[in-house]
């Protein structure tokens, strides 16, 4: 027990030094050592990337270091994705995020991506400069839970809103959760276009994915 | 037209006819009513400061001598998607894009702006936030600034081919020269010149423009910490063409040139092993008036200090991510003026936290005398609220009357 834990906390110190090879070592030998695949994401992985939120807060992390961490998430991801499945472990969401059409802006995007994936949502990244048909497309393909779009550059945030419409068209605006993020927005912005949440960080982000994740679930209830 | 043949030749989709013409080539006219037009901004621009016992030029130079104004400065960086929306009235008729491919109405969105809500002067935002004069693929966006869609420099290799562009010949920036000299002529004409000055950034300059227009956003932003080999091969090229369009922007007539800066994207250990002393040359060698930060600088400052990075400015805009105290105290260990930058987010707040955060960025500002402070704020959001600017402009005057 007292082995696992430490292989955690090693697994986590790996992470925020951003010591990719270590890192997945680690991971590797934890999945040897038998450890669920979900314990080491939600023992390791997300205690870390909590950490990392906390130390960016504290002017002690700086966007380079987000993105490495972020990096080094996706790849310990793709390690752990195939033994989640076959542990069938539950997902915690479906969410499919891109950048709206007319932006190219994706380092938030995939800060965004990580800790939502470290968090046991599965994610279908569409890409940049995507419009509003292609993200309800891909919703409807995967049986998304929530659309996250991303949007930075000047006037694109409306964008969300041909989203939302979007998905009001194709009559599944009720059962699909939207949320928005990028530098700029407000959460009065952001429901002026539509979306039920904005995320102001990727931490942010996690935890009003979660929230709507429960709103939704209520809604299918009824 | 004359095609430049020393560019790594990208290209840029969407532009416009004016884009890669020489600085020199560029023949714009107005018409008799554009003329009007322009006439009718600057007499706006005069009733706006008439009031006052001093010029917006005077109120400038007082301040960065830390020397008693009437008022404090009142500054605005709307950056072009904004200025386009006032020149239809709030309409969202006419597009960002259009500005970046038609320079008259770039520099007419301008005037408009400062006429429109009163600042003590235009400032004019950089033209870019991307370009193919370094070998990639650019796109101009309907809805906001240009942007580098894919690279040219991927390898040493790719490195060892480039050339440096020139800001009087290539890509967009001959468009924001014309643009400029044209205000100050303008100004000139309309007995603004000297009254009030014309304020431009030269960003997107040196380490940003490596993130921006050389090597993409993630990779430059990687490259110290990933790639120093390439980012030391690249810096000296891209601080080069930084220096020489801040420098062309004072030679068409800029009286104040001023650049924004990201150094507290990296760790301070990395900003001050690989990219302080490009930052700190270009501050010399460039001749800029001041440096605006984004992102809480706390860490680094200091290290820029150390390296002679604001021994020749004359003063630093912060926003408010840095703590306003901090940046104060920081400003006046080195005797420079601080301007404080209410910065998008805050601005879209309502008028109500717009006041609140006046009144407590002009007690903490003013807490220094004989060290300069001043008020801006943006780069505005597109969605912004008219109503949040004229908020902030009648806050930052009422709250910013000192004698």
């Amino acid at each position: 027990m007292a082995e696992k834990e430490a292989l955690f906390e090693e697994i986590k110190q790996a992470l925020l030094k951003e010591d990719e090879e270590p890192c997945k070592n680690l991971v590797k030998k934890a999945l040897d050592m038998k450890i669920p695949a979900s314990d080491i994401l939600l023992k390791a992985l997300q205690p870390a990337l909590v950490a990392t939120g906390e130390r960016y807060e504290k002017n002690e992390f700086f966007l380079t270091d987000l993105m490495i961490i972020g990096d080094i998430t996706k790849t310990i991801m793709d390690i752990l994705l195939p033994h989640l499945k076959a542990e069938k472990a539950g997902v915690a969401g479906k969410v499919v995020i891109g950048t709206v059409e007319g932006d190219i802006h994706d380092i938030g995007k995939s800060i965004v991506i990580s800790v939502l994936k470290g968090a046991g949502f599965e994610v279908y990244d569409i890409g940049v400069d995507q419009p509003a048909k292609n993200f309800v497309q891909k919703a409807m393909e995967v049986n998304a839970d929530i659309i996250g779009a991303s949007a930075i550059l000047g006037g694109t945030k409306f964008k969300v809103k041909e989203i939302h419409e979007e998905l009001k068209r194709a009559g599944i605006r009720d059962k699909v959760g939207l949320m928005c993020g990028g530098w700029g927005f407000t959460e009065e912005l952001a429901r002026e276009f539509g979306a039920d949440y904005h995320g102001e960080d990727a931490w942010d982000a996690l935890k009003k994915a979660e929230e709507l994740m429960k709103v939704l679930k209520e809604r299918r209830k009824k | 037209m004359e095609i430049p043949s020393s560019v790594n030749w990208g290209s840029l989709e969407g532009a416009g006819k004016w884009f890669n013409v020489p600085f020199h080539q560029i023949d714009i006219r107005f018409s008799d009513e554009e003329e009007l037009e322009i006439e009718r901004y600057c007499q706006k621009i005069k009733e706006n400061i008439e009031k006052d016992k001093m010029t917006p030029m005077e109120r400038w130079k007082a301040t960065i001598e830390g020397q008693e104004v009437d008022r404090l400065l009142v500054e605005a960086i709307p950056a072009t998607p904004y200025a386009t929306r006032v020149l239809d009235g709030f309409g969202n008729v006419i597009k960002p894009i259009d500005a970046f491919r038609y320079p008259k109405l770039f520099l007419k969105s301008q005037l408009a702006f400062c006429a429109r809500f009163g600042t003590d002067y235009p400032n004019v935002y950089s033209l870019t936030y991307g370009e193919s004069e370094w070998g990639g693929k650019a796109k101009l966006l309907e809805m906001a600034h240009p942007v580098l869609v894919e690279p040219g420099v991927k390898t040493m290799e790719d490195v060892e081919r480039l050339k440096v562009p020139n800001p009087y010949r290539d890509g967009q920036y001959p468009l924001m020269l014309w643009a400029m000299h044209t205000m100050k002529e303008i100004f000139k004409k309309h007995g603004l010149a000297g009254v009030v000055p014309v304020v431009a950034s030269c960003c997107v300059r040196g380490t940003t423009m490596l993130q921006l227009s050389i090597r993409g956003l993630k990779q430059g932003y990687l490259d110290p910490i990933k790639n120093p080999d390439i980012y030391h091969k690249l810096m000296p090229l891209s601080n080069e063409l930084a220096i020489n369009y801040a420098k062309a922007l004072r030679d068409v007539g800029v009286d104040i040139v001023w650049c924004c800066c990201h150094h507290a994207t990296h760790p301070p250990e990395v900003f001050k092993e690989h990219i302080v002393k490009y930052d700190a040359e270009f501050a010399k060698k460039s001749g800029i008036d001041g440096w605006g930060y984004a992102f809480n600088q706390e860490k680094h400052v200091s290290i820029m200090h150390e390296a002679g990075g604001y021994d020749t400015v004359k003063y630093l805009m912060f926003d408010t991510l840095t703590p306003p105290e901090f940046a104060r105290k920081f400003t006046k260990e080195i005797n420079k003026p601080y301007i404080a930058i209410i910065e998008d987010k805050k601005l879209m707040e309502g008028p109500s936290k717009i006041e609140e955060y006046v009144k407590q960025l002009v007690k903490i500002g003013t807490s220094t005398p004989g060290v300069g402070f001043g008020l801006s704020a943006g780069t505005i959001d597109y969605w912004t609220p008219p109503e949040c600017i004229d908020a902030y402009v009648k806050y930052a005057k009422q709250y910013g009357k000192l004698k």
